[in-house]
């Protein structure tokens, strides 16, 4: 019993001296939007949660002929970093076994930040909430991860 | 009289306005290892590094506190690597601040890169709202998104430099 109770603390205390939260980490994979326009991978940097464009069904503007950029971006200086690769869930902390919180979402369509809390419903389910002011106020997404957990 | 004393009093005040006067200190951080782990993949990848500020350091070294930095921005950005190849492969790349306390603050951007060069000056965001809230937290990461234009199997190691104008009161 000792011995089981030492391995415990001492697996316990690796896992936290290396930032890893098993919990928390099920947020890590890659995620696909209920409109399957774009994959968005979600990775942990510092104790936070980002989730990034890593892949669009139509990569190209059909316009340019060239690969879309956040061209709605607010900030004018930024309107050529390319749409793929652009963070579109930022800062996202782990509040309880199956929501993150304090997060923001960014719309590329139309340049808009809002408030989001994620919510996972079973470990391929994602409820994605943007809203802004009251979370009661806004509209949920439903996102599948893209490499199904058995 | 009367005019010794108007003259005083304009003299006192001119003087007093000078002192309030914030000046601007120029800070340049050492350079930041930066690294994504291999295997990399075509696309855009992360890469991070932790940065210790040493800003109170070098506030102290000039006469300041940080309680005394009203206002701050990011005046450079520039990034090196080793690789005798350069940025070669890299079809662009933008970096950001995180740091657990703050929300996440875009840097700078650079797409397409020149070719051959070592070292890169990017482009700078005009919104920089939170670079003093950043620059109070003891440590934090610099993150780079880099877009490979192939799959690599090592990883990729890059430094930062960041150079910041101060606004200090006196």
């Amino acid at each position: 019993m000792l011995r089981y109770t030492l391995y415990l603390t001492f697996l316990l205390g690796t896992l936290h001296a290396f930032g890893q939260n098993p919990e928390a980490d099920r947020l890590l994979g890659v995620w696909e939007p209920s409109n399957g326009k774009a994959r968005v991978k979600i990775e942990k940097i510092g104790s936070k949660y980002f989730g990034k464009i890593v892949w669009l069904r139509e990569p190209n503007d059909p316009v340019t002929g060239q690969p879309k950029v956040d061209k709605n971006n607010p900030d004018e200086s930024l309107r050529a970093t390319p749409l793929r690769g652009h963070r579109l869930l930022k800062d996202f902390m782990h509040a309880d076994k199956n929501e993150w919180n304090e997060g923001t979402i960014y719309d590329p369509e139309n340049g808009s930040t809002y408030s989001c809390v994620i919510t996972m419903t079973d470990e391929n389910t994602l409820d994605i909430r943007g809203f802004i002011g009251v979370k009661a106020l806004g509209r949920t997404d439903v996102w599948k991860r893209l490499q199904m957990k058995k | 009289m009367f005019l010794l004393r108007a003259t005083s009093f304009a003299a006192l005040s001119v003087a007093l306005l000078a002192c309030n006067k914030p000046r601007t200190l120029t800070f340049a951080t050492e350079e930041i290892a930066i690294t994504a782990e291999g295997p990399l993949y075509a696309g855009t990848n992360t890469a991070q590094g932790e940065w210790v500020s040493q800003l109170d350091a070098f506030l102290a070294k000039n006469g300041t506190i940080a309680s005394d930095v009203s206002g701050a921005r990011l005046v450079g950005a520039v990034l090196s690597t080793s690789d005798s190849s350069g940025f070669d492969g890299v079809n662009g790349v933008s970096l950001q601040l995180a740091s657990d306390l703050v929300s996440m603050q875009e840097l700078a951007i650079l797409a397409p890169l020149p070719a051959g060069k070592r070292s890169i000056e990017l482009s700078l965001a005009t919104q920089q709202d939170r670079i003093l809230d950043f620059l109070q937290q003891p440590k934090m990461t610099v993150v780079a998104d880099v877009d490979l234009q192939n799959d690599q199997e090592t990883d990729l190691t890059m430094n930062a430099q960041l150079t910041f104008e101060l606004d200090v009161k006196n």
